[in-house]
């Protein structure tokens, strides 16, 4: 057997079939502009990620946002985030470039938050930064009570599980489907959506135990 | 109250109303509590940031991300060389992976036309290679979510020797993989008719390998060794033919600039292959190109519905042909039973875990990273890294993030991570909540995170501070022991191989 030939015969036939992918070089927008195309253009020039960037850059900076509670914070992790996605691109494996991103950056933010608790406290709760303040312009009654309301669902938010924070940060500050949401943390679409009511309704509970708890210290007081 | 199984979907309708709209209407069958809590719950949790300041935010972070990269970028960029050296299947060193880097291929031309059915024609040699190329990539969907077929292959291993196989396929989008390689003739002589040392071992099926490939795993099993073996699906058997863009993200975007200056594709015309109209072309490779040195040309039909490649063949430097396959049977979004992708090691099977990139492609990496760093750069030890986490390779991350070290190891389904840190030391001091452990002959600084599904540990060596982020459930003695292998990179001297276990 000619040890040559042999050699050549298999990587022959695979660089042949590799070489169709090549024709990729041939930049034409109005082919692929859907997100994995421009991802897949990223990858020689980080400057073509630009449409995914602007396109994405809100949803990842606002769940960074919600996730860290402070504006330097959320720029830093965005950074890292956008980082790693254009010196990553090529660990994009197809379907939603929304999901992968968060992928990147639910890591990302797993770090951080792993980081923090290695430097702050163990039970310090994720904070909220001044940009959850009451919107000056609600100043009625109504409003008010509204905000209230809110701030309360807020508090108990705080003390759900680190797990269900993640999920409600990823499917309402990010903006992330069910479905995108099963792609990030490996569930299925049902799942997530079970677990996002579990959260109401676990919600629900605590907000009447808290409304009756201050029922009873008005009492107390009165 | 709403059917149980109901509700959940229903809320979460609600929500996605209220994200477009703060002032959607609930869907009817939600009670009023619920519907409250849900608009609520949306309103705490959304994150209003001023239009100016999101505006800035945005610039500011797509300037340091782009920075970021660039240098980071930079000398991550190997020779052409050094990136054929990532890819340990194309060394063909042994017969067995001569078998299933054949069938592999096979699998890959298979899936090169698997989609796009009702998109306008290209008119080119190259847009036709691109399409096929993505069918091939699994990164363009054209409408072909499962398939079927069975082809037959013949692979020259000399002017006179050659190999016969036939490979059944089932694949389902986007990345679940079976197939089955029957080897029939083996140096021109077939199979059950070889006779002493020149058999080899058969199973019930003859000289057989099947491949499965449910997206997350990639298993070989070769029914004539008893031997299973599992891949990163990005590198491994099924990955690499088809498993979508986890191949373009190992050997075609490998090859992709070798490939793209090295061939001259052209279209012949059409044929009918299988009965379907083919786009014939024809790729040449260029003079002085390593391709040129043993191959004069390929040509490969592709189906015009499609863009699936039905047939190729290649031929040597000499004329002689290389190889040749060609599908003889063909369903196209067939009904294909799960089961078909799924495959569980029984109870007592050994399996052998093969991951990439190679310990000397590491060692030419933390070498090179090494030679750009200010600090005594630190390398794992990799036979200590946790089992099923593989390295999606080190590097500097450039002055932006104070010329740091990253390697991150993941896991193959993306779902738990490594994150080693490497920088100049020392690192900042250290809270109390942190537990001292034995990391070598230092102290290092552990955090574990019950239930948060992750964990930290950090010390210094060598002037050089090492920062561990587990997510994802890795036990503290396993991260010790990683961190407790990094030792100083050792001198390479550049070109030189890297040793080898």
């Amino acid at each position: 057997m000619s040890t040559s030939t042999a050699m050549y015969s298999t990587p022959l036939l695979t660089s042949w079939l590799t070489s169709l992918y090549m024709a990729e070089e041939t930049p034409q927008r109005t082919l692929r502009d859907s997100d994995s195309d421009i991802l897949q253009q990223a990858q020689s020039d980080p400057a073509q990620f630009a449409p995914l960037y602007e396109r994405y850059f809100s949803d990842i900076y606002k769940y960074c946002l919600r996730r860290t509670g402070g504006r330097e914070d959320a720029e830093d992790l965005a950074s890292l985030i956008f980082t790693r996605a254009l010196t990553g691109a090529r660990s994009y494996r197809g379907g939603s470039v929304r999901a992968w991103l968060f992928r990147i950056a639910h890591n990302a933010v797993a770090n951080y938050l792993r980081d923090r608790h290695l430097t702050l406290s163990v039970d310090e709760p994720d904070g909220r930064g001044a940009w959850e303040l009451a919107d000056p312009a609600e100043d009625t009654l109504g409003q008010l009570v509204q905000q209230e309301e809110r701030n309360r669902v807020a508090a108990l938010v705080m003390r759900l599980p680190d797990d269900q924070r993640e999920l409600l940060a990823l499917r309402i500050a990010g903006g992330l489907s069910a479905r995108d949401i099963g792609a990030v943390l490996g569930k299925q679409e049902s799942a997530v959506r079970v677990a996002l009511h579990r959260i109401v309704r676990g919600l629900q509970a605590a907000y009447r135990a808290s409304a009756e708890e201050q029922d009873d210290e008005r009492n107390v007081t009165l | 109250m709403n059917a149980p199984n109901r509700e959940p979907e229903l809320v979460d309708a609600y929500i996605t109303g209220l994200l477009d709209d703060p002032a959607a209407q609930a869907p009817g069958p939600l009670d009023g509590s619920t519907v409250d809590m849900t608009r609520l719950l949306v309103e705490a949790e959304q994150v209003n940031v001023a239009d100016t300041e999101l505006q800035a935010a945005r610039a500011r972070v797509w300037q340091r991300a782009l920075q970021a990269a660039n240098e980071t970028q930079a000398p991550a960029t190997g020779s052409a060389d050094n990136r054929l050296v990532r890819l340990p299947f194309l060394r063909i060193a042994s017969l067995k992976q001569r078998w299933a880097f054949a069938a592999v291929a096979a699998v890959l031309v298979f899936a090169l036309a698997a989609l796009l059915v009702s998109t306008p024609k290209p008119v080119n040699a190259a847009e036709i290679l691109a399409r096929a190329g993505k069918v091939a990539s699994q990164s363009g969907s054209y409408g072909l979510q499962s398939y079927h077929g069975v082809l037959s292959a013949r692979t020259y291993q000399s002017e006179q020797e050659y190999n016969d196989t036939y490979v059944e396929i089932w694949f389902q989008a986007p990345d679940k993989v079976r197939m089955e390689n029957h080897i029939l003739v083996l140096h021109n002589t077939p199979v059950p008719q070889m006779q002493g040392s020149d058999r080899p071992k058969t199973g019930p099926d003859g000289l057989s390998m099947t491949v499965v490939d449910d997206g997350a795993n990639s298993w070989l099993l070769s029914t004539t060794t008893d031997e299973v073996q599992w891949y990163d699906p990005r590198t491994g058997p099924g990955g690499l033919g088809i498993a979508g863009a986890a191949f373009a993200a190992t050997s075609l975007q490998s090859l992709q600039a070798n490939a793209a200056q090295d061939y001259d594709v052209t279209l012949e015309g059409t044929e009918q292959v299988l009965g379907r109209p083919a786009y014939k072309l024809l790729l040449k490779p260029k003079p002085n190109t390593r391709e040129a040195r043993y191959l004069s040309q390929a040509t490969l039909w592709v189906d015009q519905a499609t863009y699936l490649a039905l047939k190729g063949e290649d031929r040597l430097s000499n004329g002689q042909i290389g190889s040749y396959w060609e599908y003889k049977s063909l369903e196209l979004n067939p009904q294909i039973d799960p089961a078909r992708f799924v495959y569980t090691p029984s109870a007592g099977t050994e399996v052998s875990w093969r991951s990439a990139p190679t310990e000397a492609e590491q060692l030419r990496q933390w070498s090179s990273i090494a030679a750009q760093v200010q600090f005594t750069t630190l390398m794992p030890n990799y036979s200590d890294v946790p089992q099923g986490f593989l390295s999606t390779a080190p590097h500097v991350m450039g002055d932006t993030w104070h010329g740091s070290v990253e390697e991150v190891f993941e896991t193959s389904n993306l779902q738990q991570a490594i994150t080693i840190w490497q920088s100049k030391g020392p690192g900042p001091a250290r809270p109390k909540v942190a537990e001292q452990v034995q990391v070598g002959p230092i102290t290092g600084l552990y955090v574990g995170s019950p239930g948060a599904g992750g964990s930290t540990l950090e010390f210094d060596l060598d002037g050089t501070h090492v920062a561990i982020n587990v997510h994802g459930e890795v036990s503290k003695e396993d991260l010790v022991k990683l961190a407790s292998s990094m030792r100083p990179v050792p001198q390479v001297a550049p070109g030189a191989p890297a040793p080898r276990k």
